[in-house]
């Protein structure tokens, strides 16, 4: 899709493209239950939450939109669970950051 | 209890509801999914959202009120009744996109922290529990001896595996396979008869016996090493308590009785380990040869996705300068542990190593199970007139040590003591034995110390005999043969195969012989007897040290891992949640690759990060 920005026929377009992050599932049974999922942090966007749903997996992918440019994005992995074996949650490292090069 | 208040407020709330939960109670689910009162949310209202809000949202999600949790309604929460039909996920989904609500949750049913049912010995397991107990000999050993590790007993309270939280989310590990590679497992033992392997008919005893020239579908252990590791990771809670209550647990023996074994038998006992799918396996065991036959074994193992767990040594010495295999092994399916005492200290024994050894796990004073008695020959005026001697007219013929020595022993010469150098004679052929019977019991082995000082062409001997006179003689077995070797003024430990009278008799020797040169040196002494046996079906337990002892509590808690996260949770992930959610540890920074010590609970909770991450854009 192609927007015009207002103001101004000198302007130069601006592209947005529609972006698909994907990641390997992770194998805790936390993260693929009920309070689980996977947070996706792309540079300079809010967080994206994709928790679990139903089914014997939480979701593996997200979709976005993004305009021309690169963005580091990275994956956590998250679940209900915590090391003292109360609900207050866990989560993991980041992922290794992959760069999205937005034509 | 360890809960908090907010979980006590839950179980309160519970028995107020006692239609609903005692419902709830009955729903069928899945091992160590979190348990939660069905139909039912706990949802938290954003702060300032008023009474009109709250209930447009609970009318939108097609939910009622129950309560409003008393004085917690005031901020903002609700008890909720949900939808008839909605699963828990589909009516916490309802709130997903709701501005008005902060979240909301199942409503969890808590218990108090689970300890083992009744455990005889619980309180002496200080490595799943430390409240800064003193481990004493509270063991059913009929001679046995004082804990023989007296470093941080009692430790630091605290300082153990976290092993209660754990229970509170699994306890039965039985789904997964693991197989305890050694000394064979005594089988029939109570605490361990109900958590062995159905192996078919093919494996009718529960796993198999490589250990001897020819193998066996027998893997008893003749021993006890192995019996003690098959009860950290699997003992039933009679009289100890696994880190698995419930488990499935492989015999595969590839050590003898003396507690050795050749490579050929270790490589077809993890050969049988991975064709029978264990998906964890324990090796407590060590040498110091790199093997490329021995590797390529832990590579399949690897191809397969199954996990080793090994000992790092018992040297007290850096594995990095002194390679120990397997430990030192770099294949990425193996965790190597060191031995830490009652306060988390790396036990003096324990081998280290920055790059190969990767955890530390309770390594002193473990009590266990144990295959059967053992019987102490204290060497004195109650049991040396068992004893038959004979001796050349050369040589003065064995002798009693100087009383004032600790401990007793047999000595060549006379004079000969630890303190006090003595000088044996040549041409000598001193021998002494002592017929053994335990009614009712088998024997296994026979384990004894040696001071050496003995010259080149010299001997010193030991053997059995199942005919009751002279094991040197006819009808004698010699089964170790040392010559110009000296350890004095310290002990070599040794053991031997005792089991071949293949009853409760059997006669145990010691010869010393000397040549005909003449030579200044001291002599050796004879202590330590102690006679291993073999009870069926086994009642026995012991207090051990070693990190042969660390090794299968890691085991235990892979096992409990694997069972806990299901069979798609590989041996990567394993480890990377015993070594990332282990505690640190000072006294492993820098001797260990993660500095960590194993924690059960932390690793239960640990969470991977996630990998594989990639984009497509359109």
């Amino acid at each position: 899709m192609t927007l015009a920005a207002c103001g101004g026929s000198s302007s130069t377009p601006v592209t947005s493209h529609q972006v698909t992050v994907s990641w390997a599932a992770n194998h805790e049974k936390g993260v693929n239950s009920t309070g689980g999922g996977y947070k996706v942090n792309v540079a300079g966007k809010p967080t994206i939450d994709v928790p679990y749903v139903s089914g014997p997996a939480a979701p593996t992918s997200t979709d976005l939109t993004l305009t021309s440019g690169s963005y580091g994005v990275t994956v956590i992995a998250y679940a209900l669970l915590d090391a003292q074996g109360g609900s207050t949650g866990s989560q993991s490292a980041a992922s290794q950051a992959y760069v999205i090069n937005v034509p | 209890m360890t809960r908090t208040i907010s979980a006590a407020l839950i179980a309160a709330l519970l028995t107020l509801s006692a239609g609903p939960a005692a419902a709830a109670l009955s729903v069928p689910r899945l091992p160590g999914e979190a348990e939660a009162v069905p139909g039912e949310l706990i949802v938290k209202f954003k702060p300032g959202v008023a009474a009109t809000g709250r209930d447009a949202s609970l009318a939108a999600a097609g939910h009622s009120t129950i309560s409003t949790m008393g004085a917690l309604g005031a901020e903002g929460w609700a008890l909720v009744r949900v939808a008839p039909g909605q699963t828990d996920a589909q009516a916490l989904a309802a709130y997903a996109g709701d501005p008005r609500v902060e979240f909301a949750e199942p409503n969890y049913i808590y218990r108090a922290s689970r300890a083992p049912p009744g455990a005889r010995f619980y309180g002496q397991q200080w490595g799943w529990k430390n409240s800064g107990q003193t481990v004493g000999t509270t063991h059913t050993q009929p001679t046995g001896s004082p804990v023989d590790y007296t470093i941080h007993n009692p430790g630091t309270t605290g300082s153990d595996m976290n092993l209660e939280k754990a229970w509170d989310q699994i306890t039965d590990c039985s789904s997964v396979v693991v197989a305890v590679v050694d000394t064979g497992v005594n089988y029939t033992h109570v605490d361990l008869a109900a958590n062995m392997w159905n192996g078919g008919g093919s494996s009718p005893r529960h796993g198999y016996n490589f250990a001897d020239a020819t193998p066996t579908d027998d893997p008893m252990d003749l021993n006890g090493h192995g019996t003690h590791v098959a009860g950290t990771i699997g003992a039933t809670g009679a009289g100890v308590t696994g880190v698995c209550w419930k488990a499935t647990i492989m015999a595969v023996r590839v050590l003898g009785a003396d507690g050795s074994g050749a490579l050929s038998g270790i490589i077809q006992g993890i050969d049988y380990a991975v064709t029978n799918h264990a998906k964890v396996i324990n090796m407590s065991l060590g040498g110091p040869g790199f093997s490329a036959v021995y590797n390529s074994a832990i590579e399949r193992a690897q191809a397969a996705d199954v996990l080793v767990v090994v000992a790092a040594g018992n040297d007290g010495t850096n594995n990095e300068a002194t390679p120990v295999y397997p430990c030192n092994f770099a294949n990425p399916n193996l965790i190597c542990v060191a031995a830490l005492d009652q306060a988390f200290g790396l036990a003096d024994f324990s081998n280290f190593g920055a790059t190969s050894v990767d955890v530390g796990a309770p390594g002193t004073n473990i009590v266990s199970t144990y295959t059967g008695p053992k019987f102490d020959d204290p060497l004195d005026s109650t049991t040396i007139p068992s004893w038959s001697f004979s001796t050349s007219t050369a040589g003065g013929g064995w002798s009693t040590s100087n009383p004032t020595i600790t401990p007793n022993m047999l000595v060549v010469p006379a004079n000969f003591d630890t303190s006090t150098p003595g000088s044996y004679k040549n041409n000598t052929d001193d021998r002494a034995w002592r017929t053994y019977t335990q009614a009712g019991l088998r024997l296994g082995s026979m384990s004894f110390g040696v001071v050496f000082d003995i010259a080149n062409g010299d001997h010193f001997r030991s053997a059995w005999s199942s005919t009751g006179s002279d094991p040197f003689g006819p009808g004698g077995h010699v089964v170790s043969d040392d010559t110009n070797v000296k350890t004095f003024p310290y002990f070599s430990n040794m053991s031997i195969d005792f089991s071949g009278c293949g009853g409760a008799t059997c006669t145990f020797g010691v010869q010393f012989q000397s040549d005909v040169n003449a030579q200044t040196s001291a002599g050796l002494g004879v202590g330590l007897v102690s006679l291993g046996t073999v009870r069926t079906p086994g009642t026995d337990y012991n207090t051990e040290n070693g990190t042969s002892m660390a090794s299968p509590a890691v085991a235990g808690l892979a096992t409990m891992l694997r069972a806990w996260h299901g069979p798609a949770f590989t041996a990567a992930d394993v480890i990377g949640a015993i070594k990332g959610g282990g505690r640190p540890n000072a006294a492993l920074a820098g001797k260990t690759t993660s500095g960590k010590s194993a924690d059960a609970m932390g690793a239960l909770a640990f969470i991977n990060p996630p990998s594989g991450v990639t984009a497509t854009v359109r």
